[in-house]
């Protein structure tokens, strides 16, 4: 199901895509799962300065460690991604840092660097403060078998499949963005906003957490 | 020097060549390679060395160093199988003839038999002034003669012997000739002190089956001691032992531990010492059969034979006179000075309702009666004379029944010291069992947090080696959590291929709050969850724990080394997370 969602605004990029409907997923057991989409609360825009400026404290980007800013873009062709990378860190409160910008993502800078041996996480918006869909608006809809690519500074470009997607409780959700699969040795997590949205508090019930195999 | 070219193992680069000084060393990796060598009197004082479990079916194979063996034969923890000595007719029988200043250790005679006349053993036929240390033996004795031991058949004069941390288990059998056989027993049948000598049984234990047909003088450890220092003091002690054979003779002088205590020392002190031993086998005799005791006998007042925080358990049988729960006779000719110090008999198991069947030692022979209390003995530490009992590096309890020894080692290369002194009185996993006496179960001190840990997996598995390390040594940290008392690392060998164990580990001093179990592999560089995994917090000893629970298949995907190969290789930790997920919703 869909609800009417207002006409996207604020700065994106062209690539954006709208893409309303229920998100049905494949796992990579073959389980099949519906996500409780993010449309199922409509919330007028709010003036994006109000919404700026609540989100401000917790967007602050981290400094970037030594070495750790050779993160480009990252290149998602079956949902439209094509979005610029920053390196982000913690804020105060220990929670992993959200891009500022909606339409950029963040690499969590106390995960391996892509293309490196180990876990590498990669954390976007699913929306922004007036509702606009944010980088990873579509990343629900990613299935088992898609390709993810990661331009790097360097010129290296670090291919992944997607091996699974999971929407679990934000509470849950640290065990599952955390953890690399004991079979594979180089692993990219996503991660965004999804589940029901709680007015009250401002917060995505859930998180939608994709896991992707480098190639 | 040894004259045979024996093979020289990669991992002892040693032999008769590179010695420069000090005795030849020869390096043994076959059981014919054994009986050759031992037929030659110049490799006598050598130090030999078995680099391999030795399978002795079909060698010919007559006691070695029928000369006497005088120099150090370590088994490094091999065994010898198979073992067959046919010498019904000679004196001085066993793996080893006769040894005179030697040392055997770290070996176990896995099975076989050994048969011979007067002095027959499993391992030696006459021993003097010998140590042997560390050493099992399964081997059947039989002899028609005198002097009959599972382990040893005679310890003579002079010199020390000791004989410490020993397990025997084979039968041993006595039928008796034309004279009768006597001093019989599961490990050493006679021992003679005379001035000076002294002789130690120290950590050992008899489980196998006696039988003495018309033998007296028979005992669970030792049939007799005779000590019979009359220029300097001379002694015999057995600590810390115990005996669950069945002994049984149609003789007399008949005793759980020991048979006959003889001092008959003459102007100088004779020691014969029992402290902290007990028996739980049954002990069938005709007269003097007691549960520790058959019976005391010191002829100079001077001599001391005592008994010291110790008990009987087992059924004494008497079947003419003279039976008693700790001692089936003091001789009363003269008058022997018996003392007994805090010792105990469990007078429905042994059936007795006297501390000695003739003339009652001085001191502390208390009767238990274990209808009313049953667990008096059994899995208890806290009971007298359990309570003067070492249960940290010597003893350990046993759910439901009674104390047995902790061996050398348990195979995990923690110190029985450490894992002695482990919460909960060393049994960490609360399993009634100290972890030092445990292969499957290792505590030690956690290098991260220097609180306890322990590893606990199936009884069919054998722990290798244990540690913990902090997540900052691993190649890279984990993203979203910490790891307070660090990363166990450990291997366990479970034999079967592909097998199932269930791990639990207890992790003292650490709060329970917010806990999981992950592991890490450092073939990736990945950390991930257990999946399954449990975690509960628990009281044991007194101390707070938390113990997490999960299973691992040998080759799966939590064993390190991805290889069904019956070794599991698992570096887990207890995690908590400390990076929440992102607010990756914008609106507010």
């Amino acid at each position: 199901m869909s609800l009417a969602r207002p006409t996207p605004v604020g700065a994106f990029n062209g690539w954006w895509r709208y893409r309303a409907g229920g998100l049905a997923m494949v796992a990579a057991g073959g389980v099949v799962f519906a996500l409780a989409n993010h449309y199922a609360v409509y919330r007028p825009a709010a003036p994006a300065a109000a919404s700026r400026s609540a989100s401000a404290a917790q967007a602050q980007p981290a400094a970037p460690s030594p070495g750790a800013a050779r993160v480009g873009r990252i290149t998602i062709p079956a949902i439209g991604v094509q979005a610029v990378m920053h390196p982000l860190g913690l804020d105060a409160s220990g929670q992993m840092v959200a891009p500022a910008d909606i339409s950029t993502v963040g690499w969590y800078d106390r995960s391996v660097e892509p293309g490196a041996l180990g876990l590498s996480i990669v954390d976007g918006h699913v929306d922004g403060p007036a509702g606009q869909p944010g980088a990873f608006f579509h990343l629900a809809q990613l299935k088992p078998g898609d390709g993810i690519t990661i331009a790097r500074t360097d010129g290296v470009a670090v291919h992944y499949r997607v091996m699974s997607l999971q929407s679990l409780p934000v509470a849950q959700a640290p065990g599952a963005l955390f953890s690399q699969d004991p079979k594979v040795a180089r692993q990219l997590n996503l991660i965004t906003c999804g589940g029901l949205y709680d007015g009250k508090t401002g917060q995505y019930a859930d998180r939608v957490i994709v896991s992707a195999v480098q190639l | 020097m040894a004259a045979l070219a024996l093979v020289l193992a990669p991992i002892l680069p040693i032999g008769p060549q590179a010695q420069a000084t000090g005795p030849a060393v020869d390096n043994v990796a076959t059981c014919a390679d054994l009986a050759t060598l031992g037929t030659n009197p110049s490799a006598a004082g050598d130090t030999i060395n078995l680099i391999a479990d030795l399978d002795c079916t079909g060698v010919g194979f007559t006691a070695i160093f029928s000369g006497g063996f005088t120099g150090t034969f370590d088994g490094h923890d091999h065994s010898i199988s198979h073992l067959t000595i046919n010498q019904p007719g000679n004196y001085d029988v066993g793996l080893f003839s006769n040894t005179n200043g030697a040392t055997i250790q770290n070996l176990n005679l896995v099975s076989g038999s050994v048969a011979g006349s007067n002095a027959a053993g499993g391992l030696i036929g006459l021993a003097q002034n010998t140590t042997v240390k560390h050493v099992t033996s399964a081997v059947n004795v039989s002899s028609a003669g005198d002097q009959v031991g599972g382990l040893i058949g005679l310890v003579q004069s002079p010199g020390t012997t000791l004989i410490q941390d020993v397990a025997v288990t084979g039968d041993v059998t006595d039928p008796g000739g034309l004279f009768g056989g006597g001093y019989v027993a599961g490990l050493v049948g006679l021992v003679i002190a005379d001035s000076g000598d002294a002789a130690t049984l120290q950590r050992v234990s008899y489980a196998g089956s006696l039988s003495a047909n018309s033998g007296s003088r028979v005992g669970g450890l030792m049939g007799a001691a005779f000590v019979t220092g009359n220029s300097a003091a001379a002694a015999v002690t057995i600590a810390d032992s115990y005996n669950a054979g069945t002994v049984t003779t149609s003789d007399n002088e008949v005793g759980g531990i020991l048979g006959s205590a003889i001092a008959i020392g003459s102007g100088v002190t004779s020691i014969i010492d029992l402290s902290r031993v007990y028996n739980r086998g049954a002990v069938i005799g005709t007269d003097g059969v007691g549960g520790l005791f058959g019976i005391a006998n010191s002829t100079h007042s001077g001599d001391a034979i005592s008994i010291t925080d110790s008990f009987s358990a087992g059924a004494v049988t008497a079947t003419v006179a003279n039976g008693g729960g700790l001692v089936g006779a003091n001789s009363a000719d003269p008058p022997t000075i018996l003392s007994t110090t805090n010792d105990f008999y469990d007078g429905p198991a042994t059936g007795q309702s006297v501390c000695a069947g003739l003339l009652a030692p001085t001191g502390s022979c208390t009767r238990i009666d274990t209808g009313s209390q049953p667990s008096y003995f059994k899995a208890n530490r806290t009971n007298p004379p359990l309570n003067n009992w070492d249960f940290s590096t010597i003893w350990t309890t046993n759910p439901g029944t009674y104390p047995t020894l902790i061996p050398v080692s348990d195979g995990d290369g923690i110190a029985l010291a450490e894992e002695g002194t482990a919460p909960n009185l060393g049994d960490a996993n609360n399993d009634g069992i100290n972890d030092a006496a445990e292969a499957n179960v290792t505590s030690f001190v956690d290098a991260v947090d220097g609180h306890y840990v322990a590893v606990a997996l199936d009884p069919a598995c054998s722990n290798g080696t244990v540690s913990t390390a902090p997540e900052s040594s691993n190649a890279v940290a984990d993203a979203g959590y910490d790891y307070p008392a660090g990363l166990v690392s450990y291997t366990s060998n479970c034999a079967t291929p592909g097998f199932t164990a269930t791990v639990s580990l207890y992790f003292y001093g650490v709060s329970s709050a917010n806990l999981v179990v992950r592991k890490y592999n450092p073939a990736i560089h990945g950390y991930s969850a257990i999946p399954g995994a449990s975690l509960s917090s628990a009281t044991i000893g007194g101390q707070p724990a938390v113990k997490a629970t999960y299973q691992i298949t040998d080759g799966g995907a939590l064993d390190e080394d991805g290889t069904a190969n019956g070794v599991i290789v698992d570096p887990v930790g207890l995690a908590r997370n400390v990076v929440g997920a992102p607010n990756t919703g914008g609106r507010f």
